[in-house]
């Protein structure tokens, strides 16, 4: 087949990252990126992009560490080039501290990240609610500008971008052969997902530049994530809420964990309130599907259920996608070759 | 009981507090005034970056090690207070980086979190083998300063815009003791051979991507003759040069050169910063800090000097421990004077 045409639904970080290496691994291919939203109105320009994994409970655990470790050698590479501002990749170094000591002592991905060790007994003082802790470096991807960034990526190979509300993925059957769903926690919507289910997160974005170090509580539910221009301050994990609309209560309850984490924030300037809802799943939904109709058939290349851990994934399991879509590809190359005999 | 404190960089402010806090309530006399030709943000202590970190080597000075472990401290107990952002005071974790093994530094124990560098970790800088990963402290004086002046401010001490031409023009008014904070230009009031300028240049760029100092080390060209780069809460820093001998207050092109070009060496990312500013200043070098009583002859009295200078490229870093050490050897002069009850239990 002369350029395939590949379609992506979805532009945040993992619509994005996708079609990406799409083009790097199909260069004939022809991509074009379809989503009703692009930045900075995605659930990703949302997210503080740290780049900490939440563990799948559905998804092996090698399998994790492979996209993740995938994931922080492409943005690691990146923040030590000149595009790095460009691109909003910076090192972050940090604690994570818990109130009770941990289950698991090492989580999977301690040697990934840089520097990863237990906090000594004098780091500790500066927490004195909490009993244990990890010290390690990390890198974040700042949103928009990493977006933005990749939106340039895309462009610059030819890679076209529409806005488009696309209702059924079978609506595109005509005009490409092969769509990949990136639809995030659009897909509920999309293909009908029931597994998936929107964990609401609200967080502030603050002005506090003298914040150079991240503090996260093992919890999961307060964090201090410092950004190139701004500080995240986090967050909840409400499942099954819908809600967009920032809540005054959430926010002041948010500041206030915060600031005792973090006393400095008091004096933090010009607070913005976002909400995202992370796409949520026990595991990613990262497979092959075809779908037909009266003999007509479509590939789709399902990508999307990130949950908590889009960033920290989307590089892996967009190689993953890209290479789905290539035996999608040949699978089309080997009938329309037959067709031919 | 008349004090006047001649310099208002880091340690004659910080000096100036330490002995009003600690004495103002057992000498109801006290009178305090500050003298300097030059005030913040003009200061010498106003172009440091402001990161605690003590050179590499005490070469066995255990008192400054002491004084600076005193002043670490003194910060990083201010940490959670509310008056943190006001005084510029944050943590801050950074690399040191070296092109050979090198022994672990008096301060080891004093920061936190202090280790060596992964393999990984030195892949981000070629050409250097070894290195250390610590969290340290900023304390940026162009905020420092400016909290300390409101502190005195507020307890009744006085300011002149003045330059001092000899202690005895301060007894001839009626000052009964001075506390010499001078820095570079110390020389003038006294002639010290000892105390030479150790010139040093920055670039002050915008680079908020930036979270982590890198400090470089070369042994053969010495002390902040390497690259450095340190964020602040504004900018970040760009430095590495230490002239000893030169007085050279103006920018120098060969150096905003030097430093530009071995900076985005360490840093790629630092290529697309913008340039804000530039400075030059004058680090107050000597072989050991002078911190010191002399008595002096007025007329058939005595007078006394209090020194406190010669604190090179440490002086924030060592602060509060040798204005602590300073208010001891005011509190001596008190009781000497039979002014005072005799010594609190102090540290």
């Amino acid at each position: 087949m002369a350029a395939p045409k590949v379609a992506v639904v979805g532009a945040g970080v993992i619509g994005l990252s996708t079609a990406l290496c799409i083009t790097e691994t199909c260069p004939s291919c022809s991509v074009t990126v379809l989503s009703d939203q692009f930045s900075p109105n995605t659930t990703s320009d949302v997210a503080a992009g740290m780049l900490i994994p939440h563990t799948y409970p559905g998804t092996p655990i090698h399998v994790q560490k492979q996209w993740f470790k995938e994931t922080f050698t492409y943005l690691f590479a990146i923040s030590n080039s000149a595009e790095a501002s460009e691109a909003g990749i910076h090192l972050v170094s940090g604690w994570q501290v818990f109130k009770n000591i941990p289950k698991e002592e090492l989580p999977f991905w301690s040697d990934v990240v840089l520097g990863f060790r237990p906090m000594s007994e004098a780091e500790l003082q500066k927490f004195p609610q909490h009993r244990f802790g990890q010290a390690f470096m990390t890198l974040k991807c700042d949103c928009p500008p990493y977006l933005l960034w990749l939106e340039k990526r895309l462009k610059a190979t030819g890679v076209q971008m529409y806005t488009r509300k696309v209702a059924d993925l079978w609506e595109l059957h005509s005009e490409y052969n092969v769509v990949v769903n990136c639809a995030g926690i659009g897909a509920q919507q999309l293909v009908g997902d029931k597994k998936l289910f929107p964990v609401r997160g609200q967080v502030l974005k603050v002005h506090a530049p003298w914040v150079k170090n991240f503090i996260r509580d093992g919890d999961g539910l307060t964090y201090i994530y410092p950004g190139i221009h701004r500080v995240t301050l986090g967050g909840t994990r409400e499942k099954e809420s819908w809600s967009l609309s920032p809540d005054p209560g959430t926010t002041k309850d948010i500041f206030d964990r915060c600031c005792s984490l973090e006393p400095s924030l008091r004096g933090a300037q010009d607070i913005k309130v976002k909400v995202g809802l992370r796409p949520s799943r026990q595991s990613v939904r990262l497979q092959r599907e075809i779908l037909s109709q009266g003999g007509v058939k479509l590939p789709v290349v399902h990508n999307y259920g990130h949950g908590a851990g889009g960033f920290s994934m989307h590089r892996g399991t967009a190689k993953e996608a890209a290479r789905l879509v290539g035996e999608c590809i040949a699978a089309l190359q080997g009938s329309s070759s037959r067709a031919k005999l | 009981m008349r004090v006047a404190i001649i310099g208002a960089g880091v340690i004659g402010l910080s000096t100036a507090l330490c002995i009003h806090e600690q004495y103002h309530s057992l000498v109801p006399s006290l009178e305090m005034e500050v003298y300097a030709d030059r005030y913040t943000p003009r200061t010498t202590s106003d172009g440091a970056a402001g990161l605690w970190q003590p050179y590499l080597s005490d070469h066995g000075n255990l008192q400054e090690t002491l004084w600076n472990k005193e002043t670490f401290d003194y910060l990083l107990g201010h940490l959670g207070s509310a008056a943190a952002k006001e005084m510029g005071l944050f943590l801050i974790s950074g690399y040191n980086l070296f092109t050979q093994r090198v022994p672990d530094p008096s301060w080891r124990n004093i920061v936190l979190g202090f280790r060596n560098l992964t393999p990984k970790e030195l892949e981000l800088f070629p050409g250097y083998s070894y290195g250390w990963f610590n969290t340290a402290l900023m304390l940026e004086c162009r905020r420092y300063l400016p909290w300390l002046t409101n502190r005195l401010t507020q307890r009744g001490v006085k300011f002149f815009q003045k330059k001092v031409e000899s202690f005895q023009e301060m007894f001839a008014q009626g000052v009964d003791v001075v506390i010499n904070c001078t820095g570079v230009r110390a020389g003038e009031l006294q002639p010290d051979p000892e105390l030479q300028p150790g010139r040093g240049q920055v670039i002050k760029v915008l680079a908020p991507w930036v979270k982590h100092f890198i400090i470089t080390h070369d042994i053969e060209s010495g002390i902040y003759n390497s690259p450095y780069v340190i964020p602040g809460s504004e900018f970040t820093v760009l430095g590495g040069i230490y002239q000893h001998g030169n007085w050279n207050e103006e920018n120098s092109a060969q150096d905003h050169k030097t430093i530009w070009e071995n900076c985005c060496r360490l840093l790629p990312a630092l290529q697309k910063a913008k340039i804000v500013e530039e400075w030059s200043g004058l680090r107050p070098a000597r072989p050991w800090v002078r911190l010191e009583r002399e008595t002096v002859r007025h007329g058939q009295f005595q007078a006394e000097v209090i020194h406190n200078y010669g604190h090179g490229g440490f002086g924030i870093t060592i602060h509060w421990g040798c204005a602590m050490a300073a208010a001891r050897l005011f509190g001596s002069i008190l009781q000497e004077k039979k002014l005072a009850s005799p010594p609190q239990p102090r540290l």
